[in-house]
C-alpha cells in the first residue's frame, strides 16, 4: 500500500469544496481511500488507524489541512499527489482569474513585470493613482482632465526625475511599440516618431503617413498643456531626448498649439544641435526664424505627413518602390479632391440662393483649430466656440452664427455626458439642426476612426444624414453640402472602406484631411461669392 | 541607457485604471494587460474618508 | 461596502475599544472572518448568511474572495468602520442594525404531549434531507429513542469516521444520560475536532448537544445548572483541540447562543408554531455547508432525545 499526501497549512476550505476534493480523489482510479481534514490530534489518530499516516501529516495543528490517500500501486502516485494538488489549487487559480486586483500594488505583486501605467480615473483620485505609479517605476499615460497645473507640474517634475515618462495630464493619444493606447489608429510601423501635444492632431497625421506608405516608429502625447510656460515642455522636451536617441527614430514630427516664447526657445535650440530631420506644427503659430536646415515648419496637419514622409523616404537608402508609392498616394488624394470640388459646385447650382454660410461641427478641437484657422486665412470670418479672436466668439456655444466651426468635445457640451467621438448623439442632434437650417450651405465635420472611438462613427453621421431626408418639408436637393474627412486606416477596428461607402451614399462628399476637406468648404463658398 | 529608451526595446505590459473599454481593446490586441477593479478610498464616502484619514495619523 | 446587521455585543465592543487591530484569518465566497489581536475571530457575511453571534453582515451579495481579499491582511477596526486597506475596503458600519445573540426561549410553548411528536419529525427530516458524510449515521444508530417505526436509510451509511469514534461516543451518551456531566466533558474533551469538514462534524454534534440542553432546560421551566456545568467542562481545554471558527462556534452554543436560522429552528422545535415551519426550518439548516447542518440538528435531536427520556423516566406523566 502506497500513500500520496498533501497539506496546507493555515489554510482554509469551505466544507463544500472540502467534500468535493474527497470525492474527487475517492473516483480516481488505483485509488482506495481517502481521508480529507483539519490536523487536529483525534483526526490524525484516524489517519494513522487507518495507516496512512505520513511525516507532514504528524507535524498538523487543528488549522492545518490535510488530504491523504492509500493507493494500490507506486506507479500511480505521482498522478494521485498532482490530482490532490492541482484540487487544492484549483480555487486559488480560479480566484485569481476571476478577481480584478482592487489596488496598484496588488497588481503589481501578481504581474511585477508591469511597466506602463494607462489611468483614466476622475481627476482628483487619478493624481494619487499616478504618483503611485511612478513611485513603482512605471511609465504613465494620464487620460485623465481637470487636473491643475500645480498638480500637472509636480508630476511631471517627479517623472523627470525618476527618467520616466508622464504623458498628460489630459492626453488621449499615444503609440508605444506599435501598441495603439486610448484613442489612437492602427497605423504601420515605421521610422518617423511624432510627439504631440494634441490627440486628434496626432491622429490625423499618423493615419495620413501610413496612407502615403510610410509608418510611425513612437507616437508620444505630452497632454494638452504641455508647452505653456508654467508647465516648460517637460514631457516633450524628455520624449525629443529619447527620440533623439532611439535608432529606429529617423524623423521627429511636433505637433501642439503654439507654445509660450520660452518654451520655443528652449526647444528651438535642441533641435539646432540635432542631426536628426523635425517637421514642426505649431497649429497657427507664424513662421519662425529658426537657422536650421533640419528643421522644418509646416501649416496644417496634411502638411505635416506630407514632409514628414518625403524626409523618410529620402533619410532611408533610395527605395524607388516606397518613393513611388508615396508619390502615389499623393496623386490619388489630389485627384480625390479635384472630383470633391467639382462635385461639390455642382451641388451649388441646385441650392437656394439664400444658402450662404458653412458649418464645422468636430469632435476633434484640433482639427476645429486648424479648419477655422485655414478659413480665416482665406480672409473668412469664422465663428466659433473656440478660444482666439474674442471678437469671434460664439455667444452660445449650442447655436451657430453665421459661418461658425464649433468644437463638439469642448466642456459645455461635454459635462455630465461623455465626449461625442464615443458617444455620437450630441453631435447627431447638432447635425439635424444644422441640416434644417435654411442659411446653411456647407457643413463641414471630422470622422475618427481608430481604437477609443465609436463602433462605427460613420455609420452614425450617415444614418443621420439619412433620417433628416425623409423628414425634408422643403424641396429635395435643397440641403446642405455635407462634407466629412474621415481619418482612419484600412487597419482601424472600424471598417474604413464600408465607412466611406455609407457616407456617400448618404450623400456626404468624403475626403482625406482636415485640411483637403477646409479647402473644399473654401471653394464651396468662393463660388457663390462669399468669401 | 535611458528608461525611457528600455521602454522602446521591451514589450509594453499596461496596468489599466478606469475605463474598462481601454482595458477590452488592449486585451484584444493581445497586449498583456492587468484591469485594476479601482474603488475609490471608502467607496467615495466623504465621512468615511475623513475617519480613514483620522486613522493614518 | 455597508454593514445591514452586526452583533450588539460585537458594536458595543467596537464602540469602547476605539481602536482593534487583526488580520484576515480566512477567506470564502460569501463570509470572510477576523482574527484579533485579541484572538476574537470576527465573520463577516454578506446577506445570502444566516446571522451570527459575533459577526456582521453586509447589505449585499458579495464574492469576498473576487474581491481580492486574502488570509494574513492587515485589518483596523476603528469607531464605525473597518479598513483593509491592501484591498482598498472599507466597511460602513454606522447604519448596521443591531442584532441580539443571546437566545431567544419560548414564551408560546408547545405541549409536553407534542414534544416528542415534533422531535421525532426531526429526525423524520434528517433522514429524508440530510448529508451523512460526517458521524450523522452514528448519532442516528445510537438507540435512544424508539421512533416507533424503524427507519433504515441507505445514506445512513457507517461511514470510517463513525467506525472510529463510535466506542468513545457512546461513552458520551452513557454519562450524558446518567447524568455524570464532568465525564461526559473529559470525553467530548477527547474527541473533539474529529471528522470531516472546516468545523468538524464531532464538534457540530457537541454544538447542537449544548444548544438542545440549554433549550429544553428552560422549556421545561428546570435551572439550567448541568447545561453550563457541561459548557464549562468542554470549553476549559477545547482551544487548542480544535479549528478557530469551530472554537468560536462552540464557545457561543455554550450559552445557548448560534446563528439565526438553528436559533428559529429551536424555537420551531419547543414553540407551537405550526409544523410545516418546523419542516422548513430544519430544512434549511439541514443544507447548511457539507454535512455542518446535518451533524448539528443531529445533536439536537440527541440532545432533546436524552432529555426527553430522562424527563419521562422522572415524572410518570407523559401527557398533559
Amino acid at each position: 500500500m502506497f500513500v500520496a499526501a498533501e497539506i496546507k497549512k493555515n489554510t482554509y476550505y469551505d466544507s463544500v469544496y472540502l467534500m468535493r476534493i474527497t470525492k474527487e480523489i475517492e473516483k480516481t482510479e488505483g485509488v482506495i481511500d481517502v481521508l480529507v481534514g483539519m490536523g487536529t490530534e483525534l483526526n490524525k489518530e484516524l489517519v494513522s488507524s487507518l495507516s496512512m499516516m505520513t511525516k507532514e501529516i504528524e507535524s498538523l495543528g487543528p488549522n492545518d489541512f490535510f488530504v491523504v490517500a492509500k493507493i494500490k500501486r507506486e506507479e500511480i502516485m505521482g498522478v494521485v499527489t498532482k490530482k490532490i494538488d492541482s484540487l487544492m489549487n484549483e480555487k486559488k487559480k480560479n480566484n485569481v482569474k476571476e478577481h480584478s486586483p482592487a489596488t496598484l500594488d496588488s497588481a503589481l505583486k501578481y504581474n511585477p513585470e508591469i511597466n506602463f501605467a494607462l489611468i483614466s480615473l476622475p481627476g482628483e483620485y487619478a493624481i494619487e493613482e499616478a504618483k503611485k505609479a511612478l513611485e513603482k517605476n512605471l511609465h504613465v499615460m494620464l487620460f485623465s482632465d481637470n487636473i491643475s497645473v500645480e498638480k500637472e507640474i509636480e508630476l511631471k517634475l517627479f517623472a523627470k526625475q525618476k527618467g520616466l515618462l508622464m504623458m498628460g495630464p489630459d492626453c488621449g493619444t499615444a503609440i508605444i511599440n506599435g501598441i495603439p493606447l486610448a484613442f489612437a489608429n492602427e497605423v504601420s510601423r515605421g521610422n518617423i516618431g511624432i510627439i504631440s501635444a494634441s490627440g486628434t492632431g496626432a491622429q490625423e497625421v499618423s493615419v495620413l503617413i501610413d496612407k502615403l506608405g510610410s509608418g510611425i516608429s513612437q507616437l508620444i502625447g505630452t497632454g494638452g498643456r504641455d508647452l505653456k510656460d508654467e508647465i516648460g515642455g517637460i514631457t516633450m522636451i524628455q520624449a525629443i531626448e529619447a527620440l533623439e536617441k532611439d535608432e529606429n527614430t529617423k524623423i521627429i514630427v511636433l505637433i501642439s498649439k503654439p507654445p509660450s516664447e520660452n518654451v520655443a526657445e528652449k526647444i528651438f535650440k535642441m533641435l539646432n544641435n540635432s542631426k536628426k530631420n523635425y517637421v514642426v506644427n505649431f497649429i497657427g503659430s507664424e513662421s519662425k526664424n529658426v537657422s536650421n536646415s533640419k528643421t522644418h515648419f509646416a501649416y496644417s496637419l496634411e502638411e505635416t505627413a506630407k514632409m514628414a514622409v518625403e524626409l523618410a523616404n529620402k533619410s532611408t537608402v533610395r527605395n524607388k518602390e516606397v518613393d513611388a508609392k508615396c508619390k502615389k498616394a499623393i496623386e490619388e488624394l489630389k485627384a480625390k479632391e479635384k472630383e470633391a470640388i467639382a462635385s461639390a459646385k455642382n451641388m451649388v447650382g441646385n441650392l437656394s440662393v439664400q444658402r450662404k454660410y458653412m458649418r464645422g461641427l468636430f469632435t476633434g478641437g484640433t482639427l476645429a483649430l486648424e479648419a477655422m484657422n485655414i478659413l480665416r486665412g482665406r480672409g473668412m470670418e469664422v465663428y466659433s466656440n473656440l478660444a482666439g479672436d474674442e471678437r469671434f466668439i460664439l455667444s452660445n456655444a449650442n447655436d451657430s452664427y453665421r459661418n461658425a466651426c464649433v468644437d463638439l468635445g469642448d466642456d459645455v457640451f461635454t459635462r455630465g455626458r461623455p465626449h461625442p467621438m464615443i458617444e455620437p448623439s450630441i453631435r447627431n442632434e447638432r447635425l439635424i439642426k444644422e441640416i434644417r437650417d435654411e442659411d446653411v450651405l456647407v457643413i463641414l465635420m471630422d470622422c475618427v476612426l481608430g481604437y477609443g472611438s465609436h463602433e462605427n462613427p460613420a455609420g452614425e453621421i450617415a444614418n443621420t444624414l439619412n433620417l433628416a431626408k425623409k423628414d425634408m418639408t422643403n424641396e429635395e436637393n435643397d440641403s446642405p453640402i455635407i462634407v466629412v474627412s474621415i481619418i482612419g486606416t484600412n487597419k482601424d477596428p472600424q471598417n474604413l472602406k464600408e465607412s466611406i461607402i455609407d457616407l456617400e451614399n448618404a450623400g456626404a462628399i468624403v475626403v482625406f484631411s482636415t485640411a483637403q476637406a477646409t479647402r473644399i468648404v473654401a471653394e464651396i463658398t468662393k463660388s457663390i461669392g462669399e468669401c | 541607457m535611458s528608461k525611457i529608451n528600455k521602454l522602446f526595446r521591451e514589450e509594453l505590459k499596461v496596468v489599466n485604471l478606469g475605463l474598462e473599454s481601454f482595458h477590452r481593446e488592449l486585451r484584444e490586441k493581445k497586449v498583456e494587460v492587468v484591469h485594476i477593479n479601482w474603488r475609490p478610498c471608502a467607496g467615495g464616502n466623504k465621512r468615511m474618508i475623513e475617519l480613514l484619514n483620522k486613522l493614518k495619523k | 461596502m455597508k454593514a445591514k446587521k452586526i452583533c450588539n455585543r460585537l458594536n458595543k465592543a467596537i464602540e469602547e475599544k476605539k481602536n482593534i487591530y487583526g488580520f484576515i484569518h480566512s477567506v470564502h465566497k460569501r463570509a470572510f472572518n477576523i482574527m484579533t489581536s485579541e484572538f476574537k475571530l470576527i465573520s463577516v457575511m454578506n446577506c445570502e448568511h444566516s446571522m451570527a453571534p459575533c459577526s456582521l453582515m453586509l447589505d449585499r451579495e458579495e464574492n469576498f474572495v473576487s474581491l481580492g481579499i486574502e488570509q494574513g491582511m492587515r485589518v483596523i477596526i476603528f469607531e464605525e468602520l473597518i479598513d483593509i486597506p491592501q484591498v482598498s475596503l472599507a466597511i460602513d458600519l454606522m447604519e448596521a442594525q443591531p442584532w441580539d445573540p443571546t437566545p431567544k426561549f419560548v414564551v408560546d410553548k408547545a405541549k409536553r404531549s407534542e414534544i416528542a411528536e415534533r422531535i421525532a419529525i426531526v429526525e423524520k427530516c434528517i433522514y429524508e434531507f440530510g448529508r451523512f458524510e460526517g458521524i450523522a449515521p452514528l448519532v442516528l444508530r445510537v438507540n435512544i429513542r424508539k421512533s416507533g417505526e424503524g427507519f433504515v436509510h441507505s445514506q445512513a451509511n457507517y461511514n470510517k469516521y463513525c467506525k472510529f469514534i463510535e466506542k468513545k461516543f457512546l461513552r458520551l451518551i452513557d454519562h450524558l444520560q446518567e447524568d455524570r456531566l464532568k465525564e461526559a466533558a473529559k470525553i467530548a474533551k477527547k474527541i473533539m475536532g474529529f471528522g470531516p469538514g472546516l468545523t468538524p462534524s464531532v464538534d457540530d454534534v457537541l454544538v447542537g448537544i449544548m444548544l438542545s440542553l440549554i433549550y429544553f432546560l428552560h422549556y421545561i421551566g428546570e435551572d439550567r445548572l448541568e447545561a453550563k456545568l457541561l459548557s464549562e467542562e468542554v470549553l476549559k481545554a477545547v482551544k487548542n483541540e480544535t479549528t478557530a471558527v469551530s472554537f468560536k462556534m462552540l464557545t457561543f452554543a455554550s450559552k445557548g447562543e448560534t446563528n439565526e436560522d438553528i436559533r428559529q429552528l429551536l424555537i420551531d422545535i419547543f414553540s407551537n408554531n405550526r409544523k410545516e415551519k418546523l419542516i422548513k426550518s430544519l430544512k434549511k439548516v439541514l443544507t447548511f455547508g457539507a454535512s455542518s447542518g446535518t451533524d448539528i440538528i443531529c445533536g439536537i435531536y440527541l440532545g432533546c432525545s436524552i432529555m426527553i427520556n430522562k424527563y419521562e423516566v422522572k415524572s410518570d406523566v407523559c401527557s398533559s
